[in-house]
């Protein structure tokens, strides 16, 4: 279990994150949701240990985070930033080889984690691509592919019992609507497959009831709802947005998706 | 020696040429199969002024003066020598002012077996004949380096006396004040202070140096200029014509309103003549004696 | 070590496959050796010379005469291996320089190491022996002289890491601005030597800091040859983590780097070759520079590759440099420094306004 207890986190006078606790299970999957500002991608980064929080300590399997080297936490943890850099002119191919170079394998080897891994974000056909030519949706897309490759082939190492944990920062951001649910689906499909854990922060609020779990709403850096995202409420929604909602019943698949109205709460 | 035939002379080389396959040190060879490199201009000038201007294979890229030297093959500035370039010449003898280098060329020179002979510099006439008698040595000249020595140690006591002479009719009075410039430094010119050669040769020639409140080389300002008030300036011929001729020096804005830009009196020299004492100190020293107007 | 891993990484898009590259940097590097050991002042035929080397290690062939002999030996060959040496360490420091600050404009001399070196080197000329409070040790200034440029490449570098450091991480921008100060500092220094030294030393440095291999002889480049196979070695086996470094400093954490440590490290190993680099041999410019742009054009980004030819081409760079400088104003010598600027900046702008360039940056 990838766990954060009571988190805070300061820079300057400004509280990004405030008092929270969260715990990524195994096998499933977290949407992470808010307003801009929120502090979604601040709790992703202590989770992926870049961050040390002010205050509170985050856990991985009852270690603490920041105590394990970063090749160790490598290992265990994968995270898809908001804005891939581009860096040097690596093709879509080295920068992939390079994710599973985490641990040692043959070349064979490294060659299926890196074809399966391509076809499972989609991004087969960008194999033979340079980085920074990508558009933004494509180079998402390899990220998604980076990371998924990076946790299989750290898997080949994990102790039993040591579940990989999957963070996405806005994976979906790029990309248009069919794109979207197949990366959501394929983050889905790894969830259910491999038994890691996923938290992924999302805007789109029929994404996150259509692919998680569990749901966490943040507003001001504080927990203003957790729960199972079949019972996100409605008010406490437009309480934290500031707009009004629409909640409407899916036809054939069930569910629900939302929608924002853009009419003021109150009144 | 003298004696040596010329059906001898092919069989000394043979010898010779046995000598060095067989790993001897060229340093035992005969005078006459001397190959010599020399490095500094003064120490160019008195290989030719002792006479063994023809063993002379090689010099510094400074040393032009004789002329036949300048002819020969040039091996470098003197402080970026290289080994190599200097064995190609096959010298067997290497004369260097102090200063030379860089010092592993040297060594790298005595290990192939050459003699490299360091001259120290002089500062003033005893050390000026040393370093004649020190080149003599090296060249195995020394009866020639006792008669130049001779007859430079007399120019320049001749020359003391004029001096002296006139400084004792000046009863008190202050001496001329010489400014030397030469080429080079940021502003295309660097002006020499005390510890130079040209301070050397202006004492000698009993003047003041315009410039002695400086250490060795330093860039020359307007007010630098000015505050030296020079009567008289010692000028190197390569600034000279760089400048455009000594309207285009004293034309010069650190220059022009110096005092020296009315009387005009300029005396030029070569420019290897700054360099070091040599040979040819006493031409300086008697054309500064003589742009003073001493008789 | 970093060639053999090296096959795991398919070549890129348009990239030419490495062995047959390395294959023909390799023959380059060895046609220049001999050019460059059969080249020079003295005339020393290739087929003579093939076959005293030869004979010197146990085959058949005819030595040398003693003269001819003692030029290739003593002179030649430590020439030859000095220029070698300094172009692995000065290419390869370049292309791990380039990627720890993420730029491929970046080169040893943007760090101040090479003018750290300078600095002390011309301190020490100016100062001499006696200046320094030496005498007694009896030291001489072409022995003192490489140990004062090392100490002076180190103490910047410290510098430099003292000043980038802020929460106790060492960031690659941090590290640029502090060195960008401290090439300042040390041309401040630079300029006060030679506002201070007489005519003699003033000129002597100069020439030392134009660059060049004249003072290259076996018994002085021993210690800076470790140094630089050191350096270099340790440089090479980084490859893959400098790859990870490129990815972008948040990246190569997520994969297992601890970037602040590796930065700071590997800009200490590339203080220690180029140190040693201009320790012997002054300041030597545009080999860091160009020779990693225009192999990263050739063979692509990816270091595992880039490293082995990089250093292949920097050797071959400067062995011909070198013999260019003995050869042009024989028996006279040109700085190579000189020479490398005269012929490198040219290629280097055409290389920046040409399509590929443009590509890669």
């Amino acid at each position: 279990m990838l766990h954060a207890e009571e988190v805070s986190v300061t820079a300057g006078r400004a509280r990004l994150v405030e008092g929270l606790s969260v715990a990524l299970r195994p096998g499933r999957m977290l949407a992470i949701l808010g307003p801009n500002g929120a502090g979604k991608s601040t709790l992703l980064s202590l989770l992926s240990g870049e961050r040390r929080p002010t205050l509170g300590r985050v856990r991985l399997d009852g270690r603490d985070l920041h105590a394990l080297p970063p090749g160790r936490l490598a290992r265990r943890r994968a995270l898809v930033t908001q804005h891939p850099a581009a860096g040097f002119a690596f093709s879509v191919d080295e920068a992939m080889t390079l994710a599973t170079e985490i641990v040692p394998a043959g070349a064979a080897e490294r060659r299926r984690l890196i074809d399966e891994s391509l076809r499972a974000a989609g991004a087969e056909g960008l194999r033979d691509r340079l980085l920074p030519q990508l558009s933004g949706g494509e180079r998402q897309r390899v990220a998604f592919a980076r990371a998924l490759a990076q946790l299989a082939a750290g898997r080949r190492t994990v102790e039993v019992g040591g579940a990989p944990y999957l963070l996405l920062d806005e994976p979906t951001a790029s990309l248009d609507p069919a794109h979207q649910h197949h990366l959501l689906g394929a983050a889905r499909s790894w969830v259910e497959r491999v038994g890691g854990g996923c938290a992924v922060v999302l805007h789109d609020l029929s994404l996150a009831a259509r692919y998680c779990d569990d749901g966490l709403l943040l507003a001001g850096g504080r927990e203003a709802w957790s729960g199972a995202m079949a019972d996100l409420p409605v008010p406490v929604l437009e309480r934290v947005f500031g707009t009004r909602f629409a909640r409407l019943p899916l036809p054939d698949a069930g569910g629900w998706v939302f929608a924002a109205t853009g009419q003021g709460v109150g009144g | 020696m003298t004696v040596t035939t010329g059906l001898l002379r092919p069989l000394r080389r043979l010898v010779l040429l046995a000598a060095v396959a067989g790993g001897l040190l060229p340093g035992a060879a005969a005078a006459e199969a001397m190959r010599l490199i020399t490095i500094g201009a003064p120490v160019t000038e008195l290989a030719f002024a002792l006479g063994a201007g023809d063993s002379v294979v090689g010099r510094d890229t400074v040393s032009r003066y004789p002329a036949e030297a300048a002819a020969r093959p040039d091996a470098g500035y003197m402080r970026a020598l290289s080994a190599e370039g200097m064995i190609s010449l096959s010298p067997t003898h290497v004369v260097a002012v102090e200063g030379a280098g860089p010092q592993t060329a040297f060594d790298q020179l005595r290990a192939m077996g050459v003699t490299v002979t360091m001259i120290p510099e002089a500062a003033d006439r005893a050390g000026l004949s040393g370093k004649i008698a020190a080149v003599a040595r090296a060249l195995g000249r020394e009866a020639e380096g006792a008669r130049l020595a001779a007859a430079v140690e007399a120019r320049l006591s001749d020359l003391a006396a004029v001096v002296g002479t006139a400084r004792a009719e000046r009863k008190g009075a202050p001496p001329l004040r010489v400014l030397c410039l030469v080429g080079g430094g940021p502003g295309g010119m660097l002006a020499a202070g005390r510890g130079t050669v040209p301070d050397t040769l202006i004492a000698m020639a009993g003047a003041g140096n315009a410039l002695a409140g400086e250490r060795d080389y330093v860039p020359l300002s307007a007010e630098g200029a000015l505050a030296a008030e020079p009567d008289l300036l010692l000028v190197s011929r390569s600034l000279i014509d760089r400048s455009g001729g000594v309207d285009g020096l004293l034309g010069l804005p650190q220059l022009a309103l110096t005092p020296v830009a009315r009387t005009r009196r300029v005396v030029v020299v070569d420019g290897a003549i700054l360099v070091g004492l040599g040979p040819r100190t006493g031409d300086a020293v008697a054309a500064l004696v003589s742009e003073q107007g001493v008789k | 070590m970093s060639l053999s891993l090296s096959v795991g990484v398919a070549p890129g898009p348009g990239r030419r496959a490495l062995m047959p590259a390395l294959a023909l940097l390799a023959v380059a590097a060895a046609v220049a050796t001999l050019v460059a050991l059969s080249t020079g002042s003295v005339a020393l035929p290739l087929d003579r010379t093939l076959s005293h080397l030869a004979q010197a290690v146990g085959l058949p062939g005819t030595p040398l005469p003693a003269r001819d002999a003692a030029v290739l030996t003593t002179l030649r060959l430590p020439r030859v291996l000095l220029a070698a040496a300094v172009g692995v360490t000065l290419a390869v420091a370049g292309a791990s320089l380039q990627a720890i600050f993420r730029n491929p404009l970046a080169d040893p001399g943007l760090v101040g190491v090479s003018s750290g070196a300078a600095c002390a080197g011309s301190a020490t000329m100016i100062l001499g022996v006696s200046g320094l409070g030496l005498a007694a040790t009896g030291l001489s200034l072409a022995t003192l002289l490489p140990a004062m440029a090392f100490l002076g490449a180190l103490v910047a570098t410290l510098l430099i890491l003292g000043l980038a450091r802020s929460d106790g991480r060492c960031s690659a921008t941090g590290m640029l601005l502090a060195g960008i100060a401290v090439n300042a500092l040390g041309a401040t220094g630079i300029g006060l030597c030679s506002y201070l030294g007489d005519d003699q030393a003033l000129r002597q440095m100069t020439f030392w800091m134009m660059g060049g291999f004249g003072a290259a002889a076996w018994g002085q480049i021993g210690p800076a040859l470790v140094l630089m196979a050191g350096a270099t070695a340790a440089l090479m086996a980084n490859a893959r983590r400098l790859d990870l470094y490129a990815l972008g400093e948040r990246d190569a954490f997520l994969l297992g780097l601890d970037p602040h440590r590796f930065a700071t490290r590997t800009v200490l190993l590339v203080a220690l070759g180029v140190g040693a680099a201009v320790a012997v041999s002054g300041l030597i410019g545009f080999v860091g520079l160009v020779v990693p742009h225009m192999v990263r054009l050739w063979l692509g980004p990816v270091h595992r590759r880039l490293l082995p030819a990089v250093a292949l081409a920097g050797a071959t760079l400067l062995i011909l440099a070198d013999t260019a400088a003995r050869s042009i104003a024989a028996p006279a010598e040109v700085p190579v420094g000189l020479l490398l600027g005269a012929v490198g900046a040219p290629v280097f702008l055409w290389l920046l306004r040409s399509r590929a360039g443009r590509a890669i940056l």
